[in-house]
């Protein structure tokens, strides 16, 4: 059996792939990409945890976010596509004109 | 006996269907409608006139303001009547009759026809509710009710910027002696618990300071609305208003409402000795002040607003001395003849289209004859010579003001003799001589003609109310049982003396003028001249020192406050300052939001680290 | 049925929020009448009161009460708020878009008037806030943000204070509920220290001194008034939120009665000074909205001088003045929007209106009366028992006060002169009189401001009864 650190290992590779994708990527859909790459690092961490202690209730945590991450995905890429119809790109550095 | 609230009520209709349907009254109508209300709350007047002289009406209508109608009762609106008010409402309405007769031939041109005759019976109105008052706060509902009419009236052809000036000046120093009236009657209701003035009268007075302190506000309002001084100069300016105006407001009726409140607060009065001798001052004073300002005024109706001023200083010497009877009569003959002369003045203003300078007049005796006439009737009634109006109740002034104090009779004799030198300069100036002007000077016709006569046998013969020559009179009996005490009397021979010393000034005055006058020096009085010209600058005076002062003040207020509200927006900018600060994290960048959040999630972690493992940060 | 009267203008607000532009106006004045003749039926049917619990664990209750000065005053808040209404539905450029404004505004100010929970008060009092600012910051004129700002600011860090006092009076009365019922019962049995009082009675006052305003908490009116719609809708539903001077005869007072008499001398002095100092400074005022704003604080202050002086003569004619201004002083802001319809200015310096508008002309005169005390006029009834209750009490402060009514002649007869007498400047167009229904409008509150004048019973026997009853509860009666 697999001990339980080398899924955490794992999911703390991925989490951190998923963060400098978010901190270095200016595309949008890449952004986007990278946050889902860290819910599922999450995910896995939440799963191996639950397979640990036997217990349940994380592996139903695990359904919410993946529910969340779809419904997510859903609204995002509406508005991803809206914007690009806007202006023909999906960088994410020149939308800052919301800025307080 | 007819109920007393009709009286002020029939105006008041009057002034509701002008003012509201005024329009629908063409011609004349409008004036033959507001004149036949005020006739026929003469004819009420005049019967009740003549139930009250038993017993007094007090009629109550309804309460009305909040616990200080006595005991803690709110007090009621209700109208006395009894000899003293009665006289009033027969001089009120019966001149006031006369006059709105004579201003719908008067203001036949004027397009705002229906207005004036509103505002005349509005007049009319608050001036019955003054004088039939039977408490302090509602006299003073008519108090202000008449400076609110007089406004309207002085500024009717507001079109003027001159005008409208005078107006306002009138209304606001009549509130500065509001004021005063005010403060009397809060000090009243502090120390008798009511306002009444029946109860009142029948309380017993006792005379210590807060009482002298009463009648002195009292006096302050009167002096506001009879035109003493020092809140005289509105009186002057008030000539700005149509002639029938100055003939019934500020000359027979609403200036005369001073005298009216101190002779109806004659139980405070006669138990203030100190405050009584005030009112005897300011009315010698001013009496002498108007005089010496009438004698070298060039607008026809100036010189009958000066002498007003002096006059009404004349009825103030009588109430001050105690003499309220004398007081009372002086108001009569005085609404007489001064009404009287500014009708005479009005008829010629009429004929001349609207000229007022005495300097391009004259002559009119010849053109005007009748208006020439009864204008010469009411300069001897003012002047005080026998046998007309004028001369017996200044007698009666002047011999209680010997009894009181011989120097107070000095300055009024004095001020007899100037009285007969302006009026007869006044005289000689519009109807002697040749005419000076353009116009074509006509006769009024009979619509202004028969107030004139009416008023002209009023001013001759009305002295028959109290001919005070030796003892008793009938006037002095009637008002007895109001006013109660009896007033100072000379002995015969000092009486008859007097009477002769003032005839003999008056005499001299009109000698004085006629010199002049042949030798055509009436029109400059040099040395003193200018001085009388401007009234003595006592309205320079005043716009130096008390006006402009007060103007630059709140100018000053003004700035203060707008200190106040930039002060808060201040405080607003200083708060708002740090949120600008934060607003530089909100930069719009993703990444950048991304960026913090980690960091803080960091940070976070690091602490529940730290936390875990025991160590102490 | 007097929670039907309450809501019912909130009610409409949301129905006329919802429909559509060509309806708002009609269902508005629906609305209002139908407020307007249930507030009139209230007042025919005598007193009546509701009281249930809302929030039991915190001590909230849901109570109402209408009788005496609340009465009267949520009648006149119905009145003027029809005159608002259909002057701005039938008459105003854009007028629809405020309706719904107003009248939520109308629901809270009834709120404020009706409410006998010391929380519901307060709720009450800050959403009318919402409404007014709403009406400020949509319809408002080109500066409007900076008088919204301090409107903001005074208005909640006043009610703040008065949020920290109500719960520190509860608790520290022991009352069990948040009613004014309860916490009176609770004080009369064991009444609160001296200082507890004072400390108590200050946060009270913070609010209420803002909303009064009196001064120096008034630098936030001049520029409210200046800044909303020229039209005078706003303000005539903001002279109606002048609830501070009720909010110390209903609340203030009979909490803290010594407090009361403690502080007496200071408040009366500040109420005085403000009287004359308001006055004097609306003379130089070249903008009709500000010298309302300024004769409208004059008024206030002599609101405060009659409250703060004790005497009970003075506090009738305080409650009096409050409920009767809001006529005169609304419907001269009505006037001066109708005014500014035609000549497109709020100066004063217009000349000669007399000759064109003899209608408006008139009915503004005799509301400027009406305002500068007059008697006779119903501004008279007010100020004469304010100040003579006060010269009981302290006759100077009562001569300071009383000196404004020379400066009141003055400003109100010069702006008066100003604009409609003098003659016309050369060039100046012809300026339509008005028409029937403004004329209606501005004539019934000349019938109003007339009438209440000399025949003052109704209006007393509302407020008569309750202030003796704050008399023997402050002991001065």
């Amino acid at each position: 059996m697999i001990p339980t650190s080398d899924y955490l290992l794992l999911s703390g590779l991925l989490f951190t792939l998923g963060i400098v994708g978010v901190l270095i990527r200016r595309t949008a859909v890449l952004v986007f990409l990278s946050v889902e790459l860290m819910l599922n690092a999450a995910n896995l961490a939440m799963v191996a945890f639950a397979r640990a202690w036997g217990q349940l209730q994380a592996q139903s945590a695990v359904f919410i976010v993946m529910t969340l991450a779809a419904a997510e995905v859903a609204i995002g890429l509406a508005i991803l596509i809206a914007i690009f119809r806007k202006r023909v790109s999906t960088e994410v550095d020149p939308l800052s004109e919301m800025k307080g | 006996m007819l109920p007393v609230y009709l009286l002020p009520l029939l105006p008041f209709l009057g002034f509701l269907v002008l003012i509201l349907f005024g329009r629908r009254f063409p011609g004349p109508l409008a004036g033959a409608l507001a004149s036949a209300l005020v006739g026929l709350a003469f004819v009420v007047a005049l019967i009740d006139f003549f139930s009250v002289r038993s017993v007094p009406m007090h009629e109550l209508l309804w309460s009305w303001l909040p616990g200080i109608g006595g005991k803690g009762h709110n007090l009621e609106i209700g109208f006395y009547l009894d000899r003293l008010s009665s006289l009033m409402t027969l001089v009120v309405t019966g001149v006031g009759f006369l006059i709105h007769v004579f201003s719908i031939g008067y203001m036949e041109h004027d397009p705002r026809f229906p207005r004036f005759f509103a505002f005349l019976n509005f007049f009319v109105a608050l001036m019955l509710i003054l004088v039939l008052a039977d408490s302090y706060p509602l006299m003073f509902v008519g108090w202000e009710g008449v400076g609110v009419a007089s406004y309207l009236l002085i500024g009717f052809w507001f079109e003027g910027k001159i005008n409208a000036n005078a107006a306002r000046k009138a209304f606001v120093m009549n509130r500065i002696g509001d004021l005063g009236f005010l403060l009397g009657i809060f000090l009243i209701f502090r120390q008798y618990g009511t306002t009444v003035l029946p109860s009142l009268a029948k309380m017993p007075i006792k005379t210590d300071s807060a009482l002298e302190l009463i009648c002195l506000f009292l006096l302050v309002g009167a002096i506001g609305k009879s035109a003493q001084l020092p809140l005289t100069t509105w009186l002057a300016d008030a000539m700005a208003g149509p002639t029938p105006v100055s003939a019934l407001i500020h000359a027979a009726t609403m200036v005369t409402a001073g005298v009216y409140l101190v002779a109806r607060s004659h139980f405070f009065f006669s138990q203030a000795p100190v405050a009584s001798s005030w009112v005897a001052w300011v009315g010698g004073l001013t009496a002498l002040y108007g005089a010496l300002s009438a004698m070298n005024q060039y607008d026809i109706k100036k010189i009958l607003a000066y002498s007003t001023i002096s006059q009404l200083g004349y009825m103030f010497m009588a109430v001050g001395v105690g003499a309220y009877w004398a007081g009372m009569y002086h108001l009569v003959t005085h609404a007489f003849f001064k009404a009287l002369l500014f009708l005479a003045a009005g008829s010629v203003i009429h004929a001349l289209q609207g000229e007022q300078d005495t300097r391009k007049m004259g002559g009119l005796a010849k053109t005007m004859p009748l208006t020439g006439a009864v204008g010469l009737i009411a300069v001897l009634a003012i002047s005080g010579i026998p046998p007309f109006s004028g001369f017996f109740s200044k007698e009666a002034i002047l011999g209680a003001s010997f009894a009181y104090s011989p120097w107070l009779w000095a300055v009024g004799t004095f001020t007899a003799l100037l009285t007969a030198f302006y009026m007869l300069r006044w005289y000689l100036l519009v109807f002697s001589g040749t005419y000076r002007g353009q116009a074509h000077p006509h006769e009024s016709g009979p619509v202004m003609a028969v107030p004139l006569v009416a008023l002209a046998i009023l001013a001759a013969l009305g002295g028959v109310i109290g001919p005070q020559l030796l003892g008793s009179n009938w006037l002095e009996n009637y008002l007895k049982p109001v006013l109660g005490l009896p007033s100072l009397h000379n002995p015969a021979t000092t009486e008859l003396s007097l009477i002769a010393i003032a005839v003999l000034l008056a005499l001299l005055g009109f000698l004085w003028a006629y010199l002049r006058y042949r030798s055509g020096r009436l029109t400059d009085l040099r040395g003193f001249g200018p001085i009388s010209a401007k009234a003595l600058y006592l309205d320079d005076l005043y716009a130096g020192s008390v006006a402009s002062p007060s103007k630059a003040i709140s100018g000053a207020l003004e700035r203060t406050d707008r200190v106040f509200g930039g002060g808060m927006s201040a405080t607003g900018e200083v708060l708002t300052e740090p949120g600008r600060w934060t607003n530089l994290w909100q930069s719009g960048f993703v990444r950048v939001y991304a960026l913090s959040m980690l960091l803080g999630t960091l940070l976070l972690v690091l602490y529940l680290a730290v936390r875990m493992l025991g160590g102490s940060l | 049925m007097i929670s039907v009267f309450l809501f019912l203008p909130l009610l409409g607000a949301l129905l006329v929020s919802l429909a559509s532009k060509p309806a708002k106006f009609p269902l508005a004045w629906l609305f209002a009448a139908a407020t307007l003749i249930l507030a009139l039926a209230l007042w025919v049917a005598g007193p009546t009161s509701v009281s249930l619990p809302w929030v039991p664990a915190l001590g909230l209750t849901y109570s109402l009460s209408m009788g005496g000065v609340s009465t009267l005053l949520a009648v006149i808040a119905a009145f003027m708020t029809l005159l608002a209404v259909i002057y701005a539905g039938a008459k105003v450029e854009g007028g629809p878009g405020m309706l719904a404004l107003v009248l939520a505004m109308e629901s809270g100010l009834l709120g404020i008037f009706l409410s006998r929970d010391l929380l519901l008060f307060y709720v009450f009092f800050e959403f009318t806030l919402l409404p007014s600012l709403l009406l400020l910051a949509r319809f408002g004129g080109q500066d409007r943000l900076r008088a919204l700002i301090a409107f903001g600011i005074y208005t909640t860090i006043g009610s703040l204070f008065m949020l920290v006092a109500i719960i520190a009076l509860r608790s520290a009365s022991g009352a069990p509920t948040f009613a004014l019922s309860a916490i009176l019962q609770a004080t009369a049995k064991h009444a609160l220290s001296g200082t507890a009082q004072r400390w108590l009675f200050l946060g009270f006052l913070a609010a209420f001194a803002v909303k009064l305003p009196i001064f120096p908490l008034h630098a936030w009116m001049p520029d409210y008034h200046q800044q909303n719609h020229p039209s005078g809708v706003a303000d005539v539903m903001g002279t109606l939120y002048k609830v501070g001077g009720y909010g110390i005869y209903r609340f203030a007072l009979p909490l803290f009665p010594k407090a009361a008499a403690d502080f007496q001398l200071v408040l009366m002095a500040l109420a005085a000074f403000s009287t004359l100092y308001f006055a004097w400074i609306a003379f130089h005022q070249s903008d009709y909205k500000r010298i309302l704003a300024y004769a409208g604080l004059s008024h206030m202050g002599l609101v405060a001088l009659g409250l703060f002086s004790l005497n009970p003569v003075a506090i009738t004619g305080s409650m009096f003045l409050l409920a009767f201004q809001n006529v005169y002083t609304g419907s001269l802001f009505l006037a001066v929007g109708m005014l500014w319809s035609r000549v497109g200015s709020l100066s004063p310096d217009q000349g000669g209106l007399m000759v064109d508008a003899p209608v408006l002309s008139g009915l503004t005169m005799v509301l400027w009366f009406g305002a500068i005390a007059v008697p006779g006029l119903v501004g008279f009834v007010g100020e004469f028992s304010v100040l003579l209750g006060s010269y009981q009490v302290n006759p100077w402060l009562a001569f300071i006060a009383g000196l404004s009514i020379i400066a009141a002649g003055s400003y109100a007869l010069f702006a008066y002169q100003r604009s409609f007498w003098e003659a016309r400047p050369e060039g100046r167009p012809k300026v339509p009189d008005l028409g029937v229904l403004e004329g209606t409008l501005l004539g019934i509150s000349v019938v109003v401001v007339g009438l209440f004048g000399i025949y003052t019973q109704p209006a007393l026997r509302l407020i008569q009864p309750g202030v003796l009853a704050l008399g023997h509860l402050i002991g001065v009666a």
